[in-house]
């Protein structure tokens, strides 16, 4: 059972979770068989029940993971795990009205939701051990579903009801997917020589004596999802995925830390850059931090901005993004920011924005928000949700909304949790672009204009928040770490540190200006009430006539006594 | 190794030195980086305005972790990890007055700064790693200092009258012993978990089983700037089967047995464990239909078996008193009442019933043939403890278990800073088991109760339930209860016994977040004991709408 209230902030890092002939194949797959087989016998018993069942799914991610990190050259993480987790739902009643109707606020903060959550299976096919497990579940789950449907069924029918009833459950067809196993971990994964590059990609970290934090982290997984439900979908996709995620801090002068962050993704650890690339980069963001050793620490500022487009791309995610996720828009609890607002113009009319879970690239570039089947067991689409700056439409699961009766495939949730609407590979295009150059010059312009010295360019981005609810402001908060001041009067750009960009939605989309002809991708993990999953976010830089920033928390560290072991050891 | 009575506390240097593996030393990366980066934070750390540290310690953790977890055959979890700890204290001021002389508080907080250990044996990521935890301990420590030395100053008082902790000096010790050759084989564990675990298959009706195996070896390093340098083996198992299940009305009743071990062929037979297992499901089976406790019982009552060395392990080392002396003081900054009765005051004076005798024997490696789990030769202070130390002579309380801190001018460090260790129970008040139960049923007559009860396991509640069989008076005859639960037993409690069984016994039990080993006898008659049924909230057991595939 979840409480809505219970999350205030929907919370989108960079930081990387990972817990971080088919009917021929599907006769080997002996998991599948005893998935099948136990919930048919579970759905043939519990439909004849009293409270009857009308839907069952069973949704298990079996995966192998590795999680390696290195700091400052030298190795201190290497496990490799592998686990089985069962997801199970079972809603009672029937589609127009089941156990996971949503309560109104007067009925108080109880919500129905998922029941028991995740429970970890033996990952070995020994059918009775599996079957017991899945009884098991099946049994808590029907049991804590027939409780939920007479509590809100007691407060529905008390209640004043709404003009037009939804459904609370979708009617869908039922689909057959089901993928062969093509990889194995050991073949994709060589730990041994993971480790050395790992080490040597950290190494790098040494050169600066007034680094606090040189780590470089790997995590690797291969992950086959399967999900059966009483509708007769039977859907077996695998997942791979590699990310490295660099992490390193400098003390600055005054003693407070700043970050920096580098991220890569490839499905596959072999897609992931060349070291050369890597260790590039990281002497770049070596360069870079000890420029932020000196930086200024920048004050509260209102005023012209450009969006670099991996900030560009958090930005839209945080403030667009997650209040076009439907389920929010039925639930009396959230801000609704657009739920009146299908056909009206939101965004700049030179603005078009897709949500695209079926490609795997953009511009070249692999992204993380792919899949072909969303956890609800529904083909994925690409859906176009702007055009021309006009809503269109909504990411939508299997909680239907008043003309929206059907899902589009973006019912999403992390292991073991219960999905809902969620972002995948978010693309903002712009059918009018401009060069960087004019968007410097359009900022230099408003800067004269509004009486400014400089405006800000946040040009790197860790992640960001954002608040949907009605009970709190509905603000947004992105953490830029690489920011720089472009003065008006044409002094060169100046880094600055400790500058948080702060807002709240409907002002920023008026803002908005101009888009570049550019585009870049940031890579992350969103997290929200089905847990996190992996997004992406491709954007043009954008110019924003004015934004609002806040100063960061401080961290002080004191410097060190002594000098930091021998720089020079390997 | 003989090594000296730790009571002799004096400037004398006792070197322990195991000759052959001292030329080993050089060639070991890890103690060489320990050893480097402690003599040049011992020449080199200051910080402006305060005291330089007069002791560091360094110690360290290599170990090698395996885990299993398998449920009616199958595994659910298996896992083999590498793993480093590292432990770190600066000392500032002098072993008399120093920054943990006169606060409760004697931990760091880490910082942004913080370096983990390396995995592999790279020399400088080791002292990176060291490098930054004595910055911010010294640093701590250092500040601490100088606020005591202000406190001692502004009340006018010379740290006499102040309650205050003090550094024990001890003797340097020079312990250097090979790796233990532990090369635990993670498929033989996931077979011996898989293989115990399909036993539950059996026993449809329980709720949930399964067989967990935990085994972690390794090698401990301590140096200090004192000289001491420690390299220990070392190596832990435990296997734990797990079982629950439901009465008929929805009331749940649990048990878990737990058998530890100091290597992998020390575990049980596969064929003991699988009939252990066996015994497990047949127990919960039985309790399902067992009667319960109309009501509290306090009255006579009968310990046997591994509820003995529960019962002296919850008296002699609880929280509010203990055999390990205490380690708080009085704090001007702590308002509330002490939760520790300090036994210091109660030294030479008796505690217990006249017929019974404790000592530690740290060293003691194994009893009737079973390896002592808690033994070992130099605590986590590189401190080698006495073979035998008398806690308790005839009832009289002669000496405390003691680290190096000393917050009482009785104490002395005696090498237990790693807990209890080995403790052996004795006593001149003997009696058969036969004598023992007679004996009850005496004592449960004269106290006028109609029945009495006799435990045998005496769990802590959360994990496993509390063994307890009712006797009837007449008949002798016993019948096994379900959820009893011991109150909480005190000192008190051992003020006067009826009687202890004959025959001793070694078991393993948890004291304050270690292991140790108690020699206690089979049986312990205690007068006024209180036993009660457990309230369990239940709901009352619902339909069960498709039928347990097991039962298939």
């Amino acid at each position: 059972m979840k409480d809505f209230l219970t999350w205030p902030a929907i919370f989108c890092t960079l930081l990387l979770h990972l817990m971080t002939g088919m009917s021929a194949y599907a006769q080997q797959d002996s998991l599948l068989l005893v998935l099948e087989k136990e919930l048919q016998r579970e759905f043939t018993e519990l439909k004849k029940a009293q409270v009857p069942a009308y839907y069952i799914d069973y949704h298990v991610d079996d995966i192998e993971y590795a999680s390696l990190n290195a700091s400052f050259g030298s190795l201190t993480q290497s496990a490799v795990s592998k686990n089985r987790v069962l997801a199970s739902r079972v809603r009672v009643g029937d589609y127009s009205f089941d156990n996971m109707h949503p309560m109104s606020p007067d009925e108080g903060t109880f919500l129905p939701g998922g029941g028991f959550g995740p429970v970890m299976l033996p990952y070995e096919n020994n059918e009775k051990a599996l079957q017991f497990m899945l009884w098991k579940t099946t049994q808590n789950e029907y049991k804590q579903a027939v409780d939920a449907y007479k509590t809100i069924k007691n407060a529905y029918d008390r209640r004043t009801k709404p003009g037009t009833p939804i459904n609370d459950f979708s009617k869908e067809e039922p689909t057959v997917f089901i993928e062969p196993k093509t990889i194995e971990f050991a073949s994709i994964f060589d730990q041994r020589s993971w480790e050395e590059k790992i080490k040597k990609y950290s190494y790098p970290f040494l050169e600066n004596h007034d680094l606090i934090e040189g780590d470089v982290t790997l995590t690797v997984s291969v992950e086959r999802k399967y999900f059966v439900s009483s509708e007769g979908t039977r859907i077996v996709q695998n997942f791979t995925s590699a990310y490295i995620n660099v992490s390193a801090s400098v003390r600055a002068t005054d003693g407070d830390i700043a970050p920096l962050h580098l991220s890569y993704y490839s499905p596959l650890p072999s897609g992931l850059p060349s070291d050369e690339k890597i260790i590039n980069d990281i002497e770049v963001m070596v360069g870079l931090l000890k420029q932020l050793k000196d930086a200024p620490l920048a004050e509260p500022y209102s005023g012209p901005a450009i969006l670099y487009a991996p900030t560009a791309g958090v930005f839209f995610h945080e403030i667009f993004g997650h209040r076009i996720e439907g389920h929010r828009l039925k639930n009396e609890f959230d801000g609704q920011t657009f739920k009146a607002k299908v056909g009206e113009v939101v965004l700049p009319k030179t603005l078009n924005v897709h949500f695209d879970p079926t490609i795997e690239k953009v511009d070249g570039r692999f992204v993380n928000g792919s899949y072909k089947y969303d956890d609800e067991g529904i083909s994925s689409k690409k859906v176009t949700v702007v055009e021309k700056g006009v809503l269109k439409t909504f990411l939508m699961s299997r909680t239907p909304l008043e003309n929206l009766p059907h899902s589009n495939g973006h019912g999403r949730a992390s292991l073991g949790a219960t999905p809902v609407s969620r972002q995948s590979n978010l693309i903002v295009e712009t059918t009018k672009s401009y060069s960087m150059d004019e968007l410097r010059k359009m900022l230099t312009r408003e800067c004269k204009k509004q009486g400014k010295p400089y405006g800000y360019f946040f040009k790197e981005v860790v992640g960001g928040f954002t608040v949907t609810d009605r009970y709190n402001p509905n603000a947004f908060n992105i953490f830029p770490t690489l920011v720089y001041r472009i003065y008006a009067d044409g002094r060169p750009d100046e880094l600055v540190r400790g500058v948080d960009l702060i807002g709240t939605p409907l002002a920023m989309f008026a803002e908005i200006q101009a888009a570049a002809g550019d585009r870049d991708i940031f890579i992350g993990f969103c997290g929200a009430e089905s847990g996190s999953v992996p997004v992406s976010a491709a954007s043009p830089s954008v110019f924003v006539r004015r934004i609002e920033t806040q100063k960061k928390p401080r961290q002080y560290q004191e410097t060190t006594l002594l000098a930091r072991p021998s720089s020079n050891d390997h | 190794m003989k090594i000296l009575n730790a009571k002799l506390v004096c400037s004398l240097l006792l070197m322990l030195v195991c000759s052959s593996l001292i030329a080993q030393q050089d060639d070991n990366v890890i103690l060489r980086a320990m050893k480097d980066e402690l003599k040049r934070s011992m020449e080199e750390i200051k910080y402006d305005n305060h005291d330089r540290p007069f002791f560091i310690s360094y110690g360290m953790t290599d170990s090698k972790n395996l885990s299993v977890y398998a449920t009616l055959g199958a595994i659910v979890q298996s896992n083999e990890y590498q793993n480093r700890d590292k432990s770190v204290r600066v000392l500032v001021g002098n072993y008399e007055f120093n920054d943990e002389s006169l606060d409760n508080n004697l931990y760091s907080e880490t910082t942004a700064n913080e370096i983990q250990l390396p995995l592999d044996n790279d020399y400088f990521g080791i002292r990176r790693a060291l490098w930054t935890t004595t910055d911010v301990v010294y640093k701590g420590a250092a500040q601490k200092y100088k606020k005591h030395q202000a406190t001692l100053k502004e009340q006018n008082k010379k740290l006499s009258d102040l309650p205050h902790r003090v550094f024990a000096k001890v003797p340097v010790v020079q312990s250097i012993k090979p790796p233990a050759n532990a090369d635990v084989d993670l498929n033989a564990l996931n077979n011996y978990c898989r293989k115990a675990s399909s036993v539950f298959r059996d026993f449809p009706d329980l709720e949930s089983s399964d067989v967990l195996i935990n085994f972690s070896y390794g090698t401990k390093y301590f140096v200090n700037s004192e000289g001491t340098v420690v390299v220990e083996p070392y190596s832990i198992g435990i296997v734990q089967c797990r079982a629950q299940g439901k009465t008929k009305h929805g009331e749940p009743i649990f048990e878990t047995i737990e058998y530890y071990a100091k290597a992998v062929n020390e575990f049980p037979s596969m064929e003991k464990l699988t009939a252990d297992a066996r015994a497990l499901a047949e127990k919960l089976d039985n309790l399902r239909s067992a009667t319960v406790l109309d009501e509290e019982y306090s009255g006579p009552v009968l310990f046997l078996g591994p509820s003995v060395a529960q019962a002296f392990a919850s008296t002699l080392f609880s929280q509010r008193e203990s055999l390990v002396a205490s380690n708080a003081i009085l704090s001007q900054n702590d308002y509330r009442p002490a939760a520790v009765t300090a036994l210091d005051a109660r030294l030479g004076k008796a505690i217990i019933d006249n017929s019974l005798s404790i000592k530690a024997s740290p060293k003691l490696r194994s009893f009737k043939g079973e390896t002592l789990i808690g033994s070992y030769d130099v605590d986590d202070e590189g401190v080698v403890p006495p073979d035998n130390l008398v806690l308790v002579e005839k009832g009289i309380l002669k000496a405390l278990l003691n680290d190096r801190s000393l917050t009482a001018l009785s104490q002395t460090a005696n090498g237990h800073s790693t807990g209890p260790a080995v403790i052996e129970i004795s006593s001149d008040k003997t009696l058969t088991q036969q004598a023992l139960k007679d004996a009850l049923i005496t004592a449960a007559r004269a106290d006028g109760q109609d029945f009495a009860l006799i435990v045998r396991t005496n769990a802590s509640f959360g994990e496993a339930m509390s063994e307890v069989w009712k006797v009837n008076l007449d008949t002798r005859t016993e019948e096994v209860l379900r959820s009893s639960q011991v109150s909480e037993l005190s000192l008190r409690n051992l003020r006067r016994i009826v009687g202890v069984g004959s025959d001793h016994a070694a078991y393993t039990v948890q004291v304050g977040g270690t292991l140790a080993s108690f020699i206690v006898p089979q049986g312990l008659l205690l007068d006024d004991i209180e036993i009660a049924p457990i309230k369990l909230p239940y709901l009352e057991e619902q339909e069960t709408y498709v039928k347990n595939p097991l039962k298939n």
